[in-house]
Order: structure tokens, then sequence, then C-alpha cells
């Protein structure tokens, strides 16, 4: 089960799971099932966004004052607009969760927060506030296209200005 | 005849309680019966050691001990009763760099968040049907990261058929569309 190549010793363990379930793969109706329970779900995400957004700001005010570095700001900024896009989603907010996209996008395609990076943070920032304040659930429809595009160019923008492509 | 997932055990871990009974529901759904649940990194290495379920979905940023370092203690722990469970990471993240790093600290399946019941089911099948070899090295212990490179966004554009706004009231649809188009007009100043 084991064989070396150099100084790496290449290991085939046991499936344990396998074994255990055997084959034939998932009953065929239980993604349809599981995406109700989904779609159904009856969670309220805003008190959790209200704390993402409370937690955003106060990374940016901390970096504002000098407090926390560049680069912890980017990192701290990144694992809380990653939530709000993660759960979001999960919970009936997806406009929210498409803006949170663009934005953690930019967040892990810079190795500087520059003021212009954090005007277009701001940004974001700002809609989802107003989203989570007016309760605005679901994708938006045209005018939330129109927003999540508006917002995808104010990066694209910067993406030009300071010659990153984003991946 | 499919899988007789009420023999396997799972553990579930995620410090946000809506979406760790979401995911446990999920797995419910499907089919497992034995679904274990933690809200932290600490309790869940716990579990771990004294259950040693088949399976392990976790989230990656939790607080003190993230879902990364969950990952290395059941790799590397001497505690640890099974250092091949397979562990599927649940993340917002999708950037190359992130995943990779996920990857190199012994993760065995990515799953980007938000995603869909279909996506979660096919990230454990895949772990049922293609397990990964597994390497040892002086720097890393965990399973065979040589695939295909894949790191953009993953995760579905959810819910096509959505409600617009979710409220099914056309007035409040009405106000919802008019934020919004002050929010762009907003935007487009700000970033101009």
């Amino acid at each position: 089960m084991q064989k070396t190549l150099r100084n790496a010793r290449f290991i085939k363990p046991p499936n344990k799971i396998k074994q255990k379930v055997g084959g034939g793969g998932f009953e065929p109706d239980v993604a349809k099932k599981g995406q109700k329970a989904i779609d159904d779900t009856d969670v309220d995400f805003a008190p959790y966004a209200e704390k993402y957004l409370k937690d955003l700001a106060e990374v940016i005010a901390d970096y504002e004052h000098g407090r926390i570095s560049n680069e912890d700001t980017r990192e701290r900024l990144a694992a809380t607009v990653m939530q709000l896009k993660a759960n979001g989603g999960m919970f009936s907010y997806s406009l929210i969760s498409e803006i949170a996209d663009t934005i953690l996008l930019l967040l892990d395609n810079i190795s500087d927060l520059n003021r212009d990076a954090l005007d277009i943070v701001k940004a974001h920032q700002n809609s989802i506030q107003i989203i989570v304040a007016t309760r605005l659930k679901g994708s938006g429809g045209r005018e939330g296209s129109e927003l999540v595009r508006e917002l995808g160019n104010a990066c694209t923008r910067f993406y030009t200005k300071y010659g990153i492509s984003p991946q | 005849m499919a899988y007789k997932l009420e023999n396997a055990r799972v553990l579930v871990v995620d410090d946000m309680p809506p979406m760790l009974s979401l995911t446990k529901s999920l797995l419910n759904i499907a089919g497992f019966k034995n679904v274990l649940t933690a809200g932290s990194g600490e309790t869940a290495f716990d579990l771990f050691c004294r259950e040693s379920p088949d399976l392990v979905i976790t989230d990656w940023i939790m607080e003190p001990m993230d879902g990364l370092e969950l990952v290395e203690r059941i790799r590397t722990d001497t505690m640890s009763p099974d250092r091949y469970v397979p562990v599927i990471v649940m993340s917002g993240f999708s950037s190359r760099f992130r995943v990779e790093t996920a990857r190199d600290r012994g993760v065995t399946e990515f799953l980007v968040k938000p995603f869909m019941a279909k996506d979660l089911y096919a990230k454990i099948e895949h772990v049922i049907e293609h397990p990964r070899q597994f390497v040892e090295a002086e720097q890393f212990f965990g399973p065979d990261r040589r695939r295909r490179r894949r790191g953009d966004y993953e995760g579905p554009r959810r819910r096509e058929d959505d409600g617009a706004y979710g409220t099914g009231n056309s007035a409040t649809d009405k106000r919802a569309a008019d934020t919004l188009r002050k929010l762009v007009e907003e935007t487009r100043k700000r970033t101009q």
C-alpha cells in the first residue's frame, strides 16, 4: 500500500467511509429535498449581518487611526466580508453575497490597502448596510444586478489603474 | 441500491449555529443518521478523538481554533484516532491562493459557500468514490496535492428563480427598487 519517491512516502489508506456505505450513490431525489431545506430556511440573517458590518466598521476605524497594519486590516476585512458572502448567500440575502464576493476578490488581489481601495471597500460597505437596514432579501432583480455591476466597474477601474489581474 | 449512509458517522463543525444546523439537516435529508456537531475547533477535536467519525465537514474561519488548525491537528496530533479521515472545508473564500492554502494544510476537498445542496452531496460522493492517496514528507502530511488547479469561484450563482426582493409585495418591491437605484447612483459618484 506504500511507495516511496525521493523523500516523500505515498500511502493509500483504507477507504473507511466507502467500506461502510457501499455503492450506488445518493437517492435520486435527495438534492431536490436538500435544496428545498435551504430555500425554506427561516433563519433571520439580518442580526448576523449587522454584527459583521459592525466588525467591518471597527476594522476600518482601527486602520484609519493607525491602530492596525495594512496587512492585518486586509486580512480582517477579508475574513468579515467572506462571512457576509458565505452566510448571506445561504440565508436568502443573495444580493449581499454577490456584493461581498466582488469586494472579497478585490481584497484577495491587493497587496496594499490604499485610499482608492478603501474608498471602494466603503462603497460596498455602504451598499450592504442599506440592504440590511431595509431587509432587502433576494437578488434585487434588475436594480440589484445594476448595483453589482456598478460596484464591479469600480473594482475594474481600480485593477486597471494599478495593473492588477484578479485571480 | 443507494448508499447505506446510516452506517457512517459525520462530524460537522461551524461556529455559526444556523449554518451548523442547516448542514446537519442536509446530511440527515441525505440519509446520514449519525451526525455529530461542534461549534468550535476545540470541541470538534475532542469529539473527533472520542468518536472517530468517517468524514469531517468544517467551516474555515472560527476562533480561537480555525478549521485549518483543526485539520492540522487531525493529521498530525498523536491523539488523533484517524489521520487519514477525509475533511471537507466549507468557506466563502474562493481565491486561488486561499484554496491552495487550505490544500497545503491537509484539506481533502473545498466547498465554496454559498452552496447548493447538490454541491455538498457531490463533494461527499467525490470523497467516497475518489479517495486521495496521502503523502508523508518532511514538511507535509496530507492528501496528495497534485491535482488540477482550480481557484476561481466555484459556487453557484444561487436561486435564479428567487423572488427579486423576497417580499412578495409589490409596494415593498417598488421601495426596494428605488433604494437600489439610489445606491447605484451613490456608488457611481463615490467611486469615479
